[in-house]
């Protein structure tokens, strides 16, 4: 499993792993997606979106690239099924999202928080690090 | 945190010593009783009101409503105080939905007057308010139009047409937070919030039709109007996708700013700067902003529920008059009395609501129990910073609620206990149970005998709106 949802009293924690930055970023983008709870459109039309950022470090990228995807899904309501990255390094990316319409979303996420994000390699050798939902 | 960690102070007040962690600059005050502490250990809450309690500029104490839980960087259901000079703003001490709040609608009939058509009146209202995630409300406005709400609030929404004078003298700061600058709202804020107005979102937002179940204070409940039987309407939301996105920006923009102020925290959701700065004073006039589109929404929503009514009603229901409108995620400069003088701070309230002598105080409980109206009392000036509790506060995790309760059988239990039920998502009203709730009569006995609040009347929904 990329990600797992863990308890929090009022909103939703992610834990999410990958064998590197790029798998990481994908599988916290699916986790979220799945926080959200989309349910597909009859079109299956696939818009990509771009997008292009700079942070501070790997994790402000990781929370800054998630709102920028939250960001999205509010305003053309729509959900991502993939992403390809042109270019990912600690301090900057630049990818296109893959972008279907949803008919409506299960959960108001509000926001994604700094709260806990800390990128780290863990005992197996993996990038991870838990993401807390604003519901 | 461990239980020996709290000094009691007395059956319902404990606190956690400065001593208890080096980097605190105050100690941290939990209203709670014994009881109600065992289940507020279970989570990290009191050690994020720790971290709370060693911002810069912190003012007396750090301070937990009995309704307490865990949240992102401050918990919710916390009240902070900060110096003007030497203190801090933090957007994280506010939350992403700034000016989260609650209006109570006053009827002046009796329920037996129309339980026959409170279902109907449920299906109306669900019609008529846009609820759900993305649901785009009735008003698309213009940049100048946004701009003008941003800047006054539910008075802009009385003079377009969409609310009533008169509700105005009935909300906290008139509906209006005075030092609103809609520059310092980004564009993307704005156009997260562009389509949003008169609409109340979804998780725990709602429109409840209640009925006054109990009185506590005759008097009282005379000087607002209240009987028992009454119906009232009880509105639950704040500045929709505009307030998130204020906050992400200047959480952001704070992150960056903190090493030039020589502020350096472990956890970034803290993020804060001097209130007397640049980006502190940028923040408070975006906050501002996104504030007064909260009680811009909650007005045009009143003008939705007041059309349902009378859709439904006619004319000989009467007119439904605000009984009072309150924040409970916001930051305000209030004055109190610090080491023997008065002196203005910047209060942080996330989930607590302010709590002025003589001024209503609305804490809603969860659909199936029970919701009250208290009204301000005087310790909450001297112990509290003028704050309340804001709700039952959550027990139970969304994940754990979805796996152990049935959205379907939660609906048709609370129909057959006479609440009409009417929401966009079944699994998302399974995460509202009120087993997911702490048990609010507890709560507000707390307040009650602390001194903060005196019990006013009680509800009890009879229908509910959720998106």
């Amino acid at each position: 499993m990329p990600y797992r949802i863990l308890g929090h009293t009022a909103d939703i924690r992610l834990s999410v792993e990958g064998k590197d930055l790029e798998e990481l970023f994908r599988d916290a983008l699916k986790g979220m997606v799945f926080i959200a709870g989309p349910r597909e459109s009859d079109d299956l039309k696939e818009t990509n979106r771009k997008i292009k950022l700079s942070a501070a470090d790997r994790t402000a990228l990781l929370v800054d690239f998630l709102n920028e995807v939250l960001f999205g899904m509010e305003k053309n309501f729509e959900f991502y099924r993939d992403i390809e990255f042109e270019k990912l390094s600690p301090t900057g990316m630049r990818a296109i999202l893959k972008a279907r319409p949803a008919v409506r979303f299960e959960r108001d996420i509000k926001a994604v928080t700094y709260h806990e994000a800390d990128i780290v390699e863990n005992e197996n050798g993996v990038l991870a690090t838990t993401i807390i939902f604003d519901i | 945190m461990e239980r020996s960690a709290l000094r009691r102070i007395n059956d319902w007040l404990w606190e956690i010593p400065k001593t208890y962690r080096s980097d605190m600059r105050v100690p941290a005050r939990v209203y709670a009783t014994e009881e109600m502490l065992d289940e507020i250990i279970g989570d990290r809450s009191l050690d994020q009101l720790v971290n709370v309690a060693g911002l810069p500029g912190i003012v007396d104490y750090a301070i937990a409503m009995p309704d307490i839980h865990e949240g992102y960087g401050f918990p919710v259901g916390g009240v902070a105080a900060f110096d003007l000079k030497e203190g801090i703003i933090s957007p994280g001490g506010i939350g992403y939905d700034i000016n989260c709040g609650v209006r109570l609608l006053r009827s002046n009939i009796d329920v037996s007057a129309i339980r026959s058509v409170i279902p109907e009146l449920g299906r109306a209202l669900y019609r008529e308010i846009p609820s759900g995630v993305g649901q785009a409300g009735r008003l698309k406005l213009t940049d100048t139009e946004l701009d003008e709400v941003l800047r006054r609030g539910a008075g802009r929404m009385t003079e377009i047409g969409y609310g009533d004078p008169a509700d105005l003298k009935n909300c906290e700061e008139q509906g209006c937070l005075a030092g609103a600058d809609p520059r310092m709202v980004s564009v993307r804020a704005k156009d997260r919030g562009r389509d949003q107005l008169g609409t109340i979102g979804a998780g725990n937002h709602f429109v409840e039709v209640e009925t006054i179940e109990e009185i506590f204070d005759k008097d009282a409940a005379d000087k607002f109007g209240l009987f028992p039987g009454q119906v009232v309407i009880l509105i639950h939301t704040g500045s929709r996708g505009l307030g998130h996105q204020v906050a992400t920006d200047y959480i952001r923009e704070m992150m960056r700013a903190m090493p030039r102020h020589g502020i350096f925290l472990k956890d970034r959701e803290l993020a804060c700067v001097p209130f007397d700065s640049d980006e502190g004073r940028n923040y408070f006039q975006a906050m501002a902003g996104a504030a007064n589109f909260a009680w811009g929404n909650r007005e045009l929503i009143s003008w939705e529920v007041r059309r349902a009514w009378r859709g439904i009603l006619g004319d000989g229901a009467g007119e439904l008059e605000l009984l009072y409108d309150v924040a409970h995620n916001i930051a305000k400069i209030e004055e109190y009395a610090v080491s023997g003088a008065n002196k203005k701070l910047v209060i942080h309230r996330k989930g607590a609501t302010r709590s002025f002598p003589g001024q209503p105080v609305l804490v809603p409980g969860s659909m199936g129990t029970r919701s009250y109206l208290l009204m301000g009392e005087s310790a909450a000036m001297k112990e509290s910073f003028g704050s309340s509790c804001h709700g039952a506060g959550r027990r139970m995790s969304r994940t754990e609620a979805r796996r152990k309760i049935r959205g379907g059988e939660l609906k048709q239990k609370l129909s057959a206990e006479g609440v009409s039920i009417n929401a966009g998502s079944i699994s998302g009203l399974a995460e509202e149970a009120p087993e997911a709730y702490k048990d609010v009569d507890q709560v507000v006995d707390v307040i009650s005998r602390s001194g903060i609040a005196a019990k006013i009347a009680r509800m009890k929904p009879v229908a509910v709106i959720k998106g």
